[in-house]
């Protein structure tokens, strides 16, 4: 009994553990931070962060908390880079964890109740985590396939490593480079995608194949 | 269409690139990287489809308060297979507790579904369903369609009718259709009247061979007519009834009891009209039967307490208008201000008969915090300027002073008496 109300209840239960976890990133910054000489900056960076998070989970708008994950996000990556630790592989980790978890925010707010007075039957449950699941397997592959296509497309432009070079154009040209890249794969992926689907769409029936050779 | 998160993670990455430039950071700059792979992602994906028809089905019958109500949303895919969000709009004074109104489905191309969610309201009144919002989105929730699809609804839901299976009120005033009020002259009834002389046609076995043998000539047991009568319910519902916290306010109370009356008296095959004084004035011309009923409902639920369309004063005078002297007037009212007294004593001067129930707001509202002494005090005075407005009206009319937290069927005890000694004959 006790299981099953635990499974009915599992986006609430995530969207809690999406709150536990925001709080121990939002913790990990302020240990970063107070070693720092700006630590005063960064604090309020985090309660910026808490104030859209919050906001956004009482008034029930799902982009507020992104928000708030997002300014958590650039707080911490701004104490990477004030510490002896930063380096390209933990910013770019930091940044993509901070979006996956926004998005899975996002997500959760959406299938979340809208209201009190809003009923959820067992029924309506079941299909929630199973769209869940789904989102959550759509994000996490997103966010850790552009990570490492990342790490490696770094790795493999010792150009863009060096230590000599301009930060604006590093950066512009990782981007557009990356981006190019996705689209071309995505674009591959889509048509692959809809040959695939003409394929299964063909129909199996006699009846079905007859309006095929008729079209 | 694109989702405005997108946006918030666009600008994420273009101020990881400004912050970067700023501190002169290449990892900084390198952190924009995935994010950016990330947006490309996510909305170079799977494009939504939205090519779905949702109705909504309410119950066909008729729906009394408290009453369980379901209601189903029938979606139906016209379109490929989709994830779809559909949310249909509840008016706020309803709280649903089964199923839901805003449903999460996948469905194939073709398929139709049915989903429902339940509720039982709680008050009367017409509530108002729709629109029905449906959002196609895709697997990130990075793309949607969205639809409203137009449909509104209202629901007719009824005063719960606490049915009356015996009161006494008798028509004084009879008219010439049968009923089931006892009339002193001969007719069809059950209620022996007396004996009469036997004319051809009269049935045989109501020959009183007694009173024959002792005439020396038929004679046969006469019994009474019973007939029916007209009765207007008058209902305050007036600002002043605003009294309680819904649905047990004194209005809520006067309706139910207008509601209950009118099925009883109906059923006793009397002519039955409303006028109901409140936000609106809602009038009901006398009529019969079942579908008189149901117009009845129908203006009682119509009726709103808020800013009074009418004085109660007037309506005297519309009554002289429209209807003679037989008919009985039945006014519910708290009784809170003078209005109801006036009323009362013109139309007693006009020659109407009336009857006052009189749901009393002592009963209704108690406060609970406060200075119990206060409380006591303020009781006591306000229960005896309401006798004195009973007294007052008790010169002009019959008053039923009702409990509402008792049935109405124990209020008419008291009247039954003062119909016996009234009683023609």
């Amino acid at each position: 009994m006790a299981s099953e109300k635990a499974r009915l209840d599992l986006v609430s239960f995530v969207r809690f553990m999406g709150m536990i976890a925001f709080v121990s990133l939002s913790a990990l910054v302020y240990l970063v931070i107070m070693k720092g000489a700006s630590a005063g900056v960064f604090l309020i960076g985090i309660l910026f962060s808490y104030a859209a998070l919050l906001g956004g989970i009482f008034l029930r708008r799902p982009d507020a908390e992104v928000l708030g994950w997002l300014i958590l996000g650039t707080t911490m990556i701004t104490a990477e880079a004030e510490s002896a630790l930063v380096s390209y592989w933990l910013t770019m980790s930091t940044a993509i964890v901070v979006v996956v978890f926004a998005d899975f925010e996002h997500s959760v707010a959406l299938l979340s109740p809208r209201s009190k007075r809003e009923a959820v039957d067992d029924l309506q449950q079941s299909e929630r985590r199973r769209l869940l699941r789904r989102r959550a397997s759509v994000l996490v592959s997103a966010g850790g396939g552009s990570l490492v296509l990342s790490l490696i497309g770094v790795n493999l432009s010792p150009p863009l490593l060096l230590s000599g070079a301009s930060t604006a154009i590093v950066g512009v040209l990782a981007v557009v480079a990356m981006v190019l890249v996705a689209f071309v794969v995505l674009e591959v992926g889509q048509g692959s995608r809809d040959r695939f689907r003409g394929r299964s769409d063909t129909p199996q029936s006699a009846a079905g194949a007859l309006r095929s050779l008729r079209k | 269409m694109l989702a405005r998160k997108l946006s918030l993670v666009a600008a994420f990455a273009l101020w990881i690139l400004l912050l970067a430039i700023l501190l002169g950071s290449p990892p900084v700059a390198l952190a924009a990287v995935p994010v950016a792979l990330y947006l490309a992602f996510v909305t170079l994906g799977s494009r939504p489809h939205l090519d779905v028809t949702a109705t909504r089905l309410l119950p066909s019958g008729q729906v009394y308060e408290g009453e369980r109500v379901t209601v189903t949303l029938r979606v139906k895919n016209e379109g490929p297979r989709t994830d779809l969000e559909v949310v249909d709009g509840v008016p706020p004074e309803i709280s649903i507790s089964g199923g839901s109104n805003h449903v999460f489905a996948v469905l194939e191309e073709g398929e139709c579904r049915d989903f429902g969610y339940s509720f039982s309201p709680e008050s009367f009144g017409s509530y108002s369903f729709g629109p029905i919002r449906i959002r196609s989105s895709d697997l990130a929730s990075a793309r949607y369609e969205e639809t409203v699809t137009e449909s509104y609804e209202s629901l007719r839901v009824y005063p719960e009718i606490k049915y009356l299976n015996r009161i006494d009120l008798r028509q004084t005033r009879p008219r010439n259709w049968p009923g089931e009020t006892s009339v002193r002259r001969p007719g069809q009834g059950l209620e022996f009247y007396g004996i009469g002389e036997y004319r051809a046609g009269d049935p045989l076995r109501r020959v009183n061979w007694r009173a024959s043998a002792r005439a020396g000539h038929l004679m046969l047991n006469q019994f009474m007519n019973e007939a029916g009568g007209e009765t207007v319910l008058v209902l305050d519902l007036r600002s002043t009834s605003r009294i309680g916290t819904p649905p047990n306010t004194c209005a809520d109370y006067s309706v139910r009891a207008a509601a209950a009356l009118s099925h009883r008296l109906l059923r006793d095959r009397n002519r039955v009209g409303l006028l109901a004084v409140g936000q609106r004035i809602i009038k009901v011309p006398p009529g019969f039967g079942r579908r008189q009923f149901e117009r009845i409902l129908v203006g009682l639920i119509s009726t709103k307490v808020g800013v009074d369309a009418w004085n109660l004063e007037l309506v005297p005078y519309y009554l002289s208008l429209f209807y003679s002297r037989m008919v009985q007037l039945v006014l519910i009212s708290p009784l809170v201000d003078s209005s109801p007294m006036f009323m009362v004593s013109e139309l007693a001067r006009r020659g109407y008969e009336v009857l006052v129930i009189s749901p009393s707001p002592l009963e209704i509202d108690i406060p609970e915090k406060g200075d119990p002494r206060a409380i006591r005090i303020a009781r006591e005075l306000a229960a005896l300027e309401r006798d004195a407005k009973i007294s007052s009206l008790r010169k002009h009319a019959k008053v039923i002073d009702w409990n509402p937290r008792l049935p109405l069927v124990d209020a008419f005890e008291g009247l039954r008496e003062s119909w016996r000694v009234r009683r023609p004959g």
